[in-house]
């Protein structure tokens, strides 16, 4: 397992990670205007990282997630667009990892599966 | 005789100083706060959703050194079962109050609150400032209606949802 980058502020953290066939990029804390100041860059880098790995998925663990505002969630669907755009040899697959004990997961994960129908898929833990 | 609406019952009701770095701590109190009235943690999901992204809002645009803002949570129970009302109030600067409007109308006009959420998601994606999305997600995933009043220099928007009894709005 390889480190690829690591954010840590007062209320918010990042880690993400090379594994095998997979990125595991885990959230814990808040995504508000603090996380918000790394997010586009973050999936950026993400997004460059998984091409150039060429891993077939991309985990994102909300697990320890409490929140995400909707400038995240904004930067999130950029990042969705982009690789629903990536020619097909590049394209990999999205594996968000949720909380039942966070609702707001559930109910953000449903819009964003449809939105990049085909290329999402989560799972509740 | 018709039945007499139950008074409003109000949970909370806070003055502030808009500050974008506060929001979550304010949303997380008041998830707290509500948690033991509400005893329904969906519920309280959707209450803090609607929250943040009110006072987000609030704190994006108003004028700098205005009247606080103002943050009014109350419950009520009608026939149907219990409404739950945020109301955020501020002033706004007088060149997004159109936009303001413009928002709200195109958030709440669409019968289809999901299939709207999907559209205003298209459109973040091509947007450079700022999401668009905030009003949408708190009628699409918070599942509650929106309202505008103006009194000016006032703006308050106001999300409601029932549920209890009558089930989720």
């Amino acid at each position: 397992m390889t480190e690829l980058a690591k954010l840590t502020e007062t209320t918010f953290s990042a880690s993400v990670v090379h594994d095998a066939k997979d990125i595991i990029v885990r959230f814990t804390g808040n995504a508000d205007v603090t996380a918000q100041k790394h997010f586009e860059r973050l999936f950026g880098d993400v997004h460059d990282q998984a091409r150039k790995l060429g891993v077939s998925r991309v985990q994102i663990d909300l697990r320890e997630l409490m929140f995400m505002n909707s400038s995240c969630i904004k930067d999130v669907i950029v990042w969705l667009e982009k690789v629903r755009k990536t020619e097909e040899a590049q394209r990999y697959l999205v594996a968000f990892l949720s909380s039942r004990s966070q609702p707001w997961q559930r109910r953000s994960l449903h819009a964003l599966s449809h939105f990049a129908r085909g290329i999402v898929s989560v799972e509740v833990c | 005789m018709p039945n007499k609406p139950e008074p409003r019952s109000t949970l909370l009701d806070l003055s502030f100083t808009p500050s974008l770095e506060q929001v979550s701590t304010v949303r997380r109190f008041l998830e707290e706060f509500c948690q033991p009235v509400l005893n329904d943690p969906d519920m309280v999901c959707r209450m803090a959703i609607a929250t943040h992204e009110l006072l987000e809002n609030a704190s994006k645009y108003s004028v700098e050194g205005a009247a606080p803002s103002r943050l009014q949570v109350s419950i009520h129970q009608n026939g149907h079962g219990k409404e739950l009302s945020i109301r955020v109030s501020n002033v706004p600067a007088p060149e997004h109050v159109g936009d303001l409007k413009a928002t709200v109308a195109g958030v709440t006009e669409p019968e289809d609150a999901a299939q709207a959420y999907q559209l205003h998601m298209v459109a973040a994606a091509l947007r450079g400032e700022g999401s668009g999305l905030g009003l949408a997600r708190i009628r699409a995933e918070a599942e509650m209606s929106l309202a505008l009043t103006i009194n000016e220099p006032y703006a308050c928007v106001e999300a409601v949802a029932t549920f209890g009894d009558g089930g989720e709005s």
